[in-house]
């Protein structure tokens, strides 16, 4: 790692297997409800235009003629951040390199500015944008679901910010105006905490020179972000239905535990995850499915950040009271029940996870960046090797510090 | 029975192409440096095949047949092959689509072992009447999930408008009533008329000996012959309606625009000159999508796909937008437009080295090489040959067709 200015870190990964090289920047922010959605039309409005390239039209043009590069920027949610993350994937060679990181650079650095503040018409477009996306989140039934569960999760406890949605709300855009996103923008270029990621060929110099060149403007009062996991409450499990007229009822049931956020709590709730729900072979999947028939899809996945487990299944409106049930009794029969063999396979299935992620540079990058985050400084092999170290016991005494939050169910 | 080795230095890959005493053909491609390996096998045998002779009868199967013979290929005499693959440090899945069925698993350790298990479990059919039951109560859980997604409803009202009679029209995995006529019957009937070494293909990439690979396949394929062959659909070459609208509620309408094409034996040629056409009149550089993106008739950029199989050629555009019937003659207008003035070099250019880039960039991940080859195995083409393809495409192979654009054989789909 190398930190080429103030506050922002490179990180390469030479790996010669590849046939692109990626650049991956996360600017990252705390997430709050009042900056959360100026953060997020920030992101709509750089992507729409820069001085060099003053359309999309124009930087589509130049990405096509670099051999069909990639270049997106979006949000994204980690924990208690919200990250503008820019990405950008070209072909191998110097010179494409050069090209690219400099597309990165006039976007970031020289976006359509005049006297203080961003040129209107493009904030005007970035607005209908972003209005239009948070008008469209409730059409995928599945992500809704997730985004509702953590809102309701929030509800009513002071400084847990996991609800508030990565995009912002519908009725704040309007507020906003062309000289404080400005300001905002600002703000972040200045003071952000930057995190850089290179995968592939090229070689460590010309990555370096080139990230340093790029990045090279004033920066000052710059704060890390800390870790805000979710602190388990006393609360009886909270229920919330909601009516959106689908075929089919969503569910989501989220478990936080008391433990703290240590890497050895991390990985333990990662295998036991695997048992519960991680695959075709787990608890959930071959009970609630393959036995009982109840459901195609069910699984649980890690939110590693706020350390809570979350089960998600797609079910018949009149089952909810059964899978709720078997949900729970899954739980409470690993935190039992739990066997050597359900933990060794449970950790061959994880094992064989992450040794794929080197396969591929976004695996790479999100594995990099979630351990940074989490301020887990182990490399892959490291990391698995805390995992072979759980135990049994481990398993269950996680399992039974398990407590469910609530369960969401939309229908 | 022979091996082709195929080096495309252009890429930098190469390819060993071996066809195996039973005619099964295996696309092995040998990649260093990842850690894990993929495999397939793939069908050529679709939700659209449920029309076949057999034994000298005329028979349908319901409709989700093929779909629902995929879920039962992992069921076997005590156990599950799904845990097989897990418990041996690998992990299999399935798809089915309109031409074919594919199963394939990724993984490091056992490999070959894995791989002799992927094809042994599709040489034989097991189930029983109670787990065919279970099942059925599985699938309609799924079905009930794609009937949530808008993106798979209207596309699936699209092809039902623009196909009269072609089986392409109706859902891969069967409604729930066509799902509750499958039986144990139906199935291995199925079964033993398409899952035959003629109608099979075998992809494998990754760290891999292609001699092993070969040996494996010749060990584990049983030789049996079809008892019956596939009866084509006759389908009117017009439409009916040019317009589908379904409600749900969405914060903003989803559309698709379809585009029934009349060559119905594409060739490999048209397949990847298809792509870039779509691309050229409506990707992120195009003046409409620009111009649609202007004036807010859109709120991103088109998606596109060619679809082709068996007497099966559409081109399908898709996006978001409040006025889908405004996009959608805008888009019929820019074709229409393209026909008479033609491409203009620089755009051609352009677009073909972004798809050059794109097709190499593929090559990153074993998954997308296993994938791609596995569409393409169907057609008895390789990946080697798709790359040549794009290299050597002519802008006039483009313009040609243009003229599969009919102006008169257009549906839009919309829901709001």
């Amino acid at each position: 790692m190398n930190e080429i200015n103030e506050g922002i870190r490179l990180n390469h990964y030479e790996d010669k297997k590849f046939k692109t090289n990626t650049i991956n920047v996360f600017l990252r922010t705390k997430l709050t409800r009042e900056d959360a959605t100026k953060t997020a039309l920030l992101a709509d409005t750089l992507k729409l235009g820069c001085r060099k390239y003053p359309t999309q039209k124009e930087i589509n043009i130049q990405l096509e003629k670099l051999m069909g590069s990639v270049f997106d920027i979006s949000i994204v949610k980690k924990g208690g951040e919200q990250i503008i993350y820019f990405y950008m994937e070209v072909l191998t060679g110097e010179s494409n390199f050069n090209q690219a990181m400099d597309i990165v650079r006039e976007v970031l650095y020289r976006p359509l500015v005049e006297r203080e503040k961003f040129n209107s018409e493009i904030v005007v477009k970035a607005k209908t944008r972003l209005k239009e996306e948070l008008k469209s989140q409730k059409d995928s039934k599945a992500m809704y679901a997730l985004d509702r569960m953590a809102e309701e999760l929030s509800k009513n406890i002071e400084g847990e910010n996991f609800g508030i949605p990565p995009l912002g709300y519908l009725e704040e855009v309007d507020k906003i105006n062309e000289h404080c996103l400005f300001e905002h923008y600002n703000k972040i270029i200045t003071s952000a905490p930057i995190d850089i990621y290179v995968v592939g060929k090229e070689k460590a110099d010309t990555v370096v020179n080139c990230c340093r060149n790029a990045f090279n403007n004033t920066r000052y009062n710059i704060k890390e972000l800390p870790l805000m996991p979710f602190k388990q409450t006393n609360n009886t499990v909270k229920e919330i239905r909601e009516n959106l007229g689908t075929n089919q009822g969503k569910l989501c049931v989220c478990y936080s535990t008391a433990k703290e956020q240590t890497k050895e709590n991390i990985v333990t709730l990662l295998v036991l995850n695997e048992i519960l729900g991680g695959g075709a072979n787990s608890h959930l999947f071959l009970t609630v499915r393959e036995a009982e028939g109840l459901c195609y899809s069910i699984s649980s996945f890690v939110y590693k950040f706020k350390m809570l487990i979350c089960v998600q299944a797609g079910i018949n409106k009149n089952d909810y009271e059964k899978v709720v049930k078997l949900i729970n009794e899954g739980i409470q029969s690993i935190s039992e029940n739990c066997s050597n063999e359900d933990l060794q396979e449970a950790k061959d299935s994880f094992i064989k996870d992450y040794e794929g992620i080197t396969d591929l540079p976004t695996e790479i990058v999100n594995y990099e960046f979630s351990m940074r985050l989490l301020g887990i400084n182990q490399e892959i092999y490291q990391f698995l090797k805390t995992a072979k170290a759980v135990t049994v016991e481990d398993v269950k005494d996680m399992a039974k510090s398990l407590k469910a939050e609530i369960q969401y169910f939309l229908i | 029975m022979g091996v082709i080795f195929k080096n495309e230095n252009k890429l930098g890959e190469k390819m060993f192409i071996t066809t195996l005493s039973c005619g099964v053909k295996c696309y092995i491609i040998p990649k260093y440096g990842f850690t894990k390996s993929q495999a397939s096998v793939v069908f050529n045998y679709g939700s659209s095949d449920i029309k076949f002779s057999y034994d000298g009868e005329e028979l349908i199967s319901p409709k989700g047949t093929a779909h629902f013979i995929e879920h039962k290929m992992f069921e076997k005499e005590n156990g599950n092959y799904f845990v097989d693959f897990v418990q041996n440090g690998c992990e299999a899945n399935a798809f089915t689509d309109f031409s074919k069925t594919a199963y394939y698993f990724s993984g490091k350790n056992n490999f070959y072992d894995n791989f002799g298990r992927l094809i042994e479990m599709t040489q034989n059919f097991h189930s029983t009447d109670l787990s065919i039951e279970r099942e059925k109560a599985i699938i309609g859980q799924e079905i009930a999930m794609y009937d949530d997604n808008a993106d798979w409803v209207v596309y699936m009202n699209l092809l039902k408008k623009l196909y009269k009679n072609h089986p392409v029209r109706y859902a891969i995995s069967g409604t729930k009533a066509s799902i509750d006529n499958i039986n144990l019957n139906s199935l291995t009937t199925a079964y033993n008329t398409f899952y035959v070494p003629q109608n099979m293909s075998i992809v494998v990439c990754g760290n891999v000996d292609y001699k092993k690979i070969e040996d494996i396949a010749e060990k584990f394929i049983v030789e049996r012959p079809s008892l019956g062959t596939k009866l084509p659909a006759k389908e009117p070459s017009y439409i009916s309606t040019n317009f589908v609208k379904s409600r749900m509620n969405l914060g903003i309408p989803t559309f698709n625009i379809g585009f029934k094409h009349s060559d119905l034996q594409p060739n490999i040629e048209d397949i990847f000159g298809y792509k870039m056409l779509l691309d050229i009149i409506l990707g992120d550089s195009s003046y409409l999508s620009s111009r649609l993106l202007d004036n807010k008739a859109m709120v991103e950029g088109f998606g596109f796909q060619y679809l082709w199989g068996r007497d099966l050629s559409l081109s399908v555009v898709m996006g978001r937008s409040k006025e889908p019937r405004r996009v959608a003659n805008e888009v019929v207008r820019e074709i229409l437009r393209y026909s008479r003035m033609g491409i203009s070099n620089e755009v051609f250019e352009r677009i073909k080295t972004k798809h050059l880039g794109r097709f190499i960039r593929g090559f990153n991940s074993i998954d997308a090489i296993c994938m791609a080859q596995t569409e393409l195995s169907v057609i008895d083409k390789d990946l080697f040959e798709g790359f040549n393809v794009i290299r050597n495409m002519e802008k006039s192979t483009l313009e040609r067709l243009l003229s599969q654009f009919d102006p008169h054989k257009v549906v839009l789909s919309v829901v709001e």
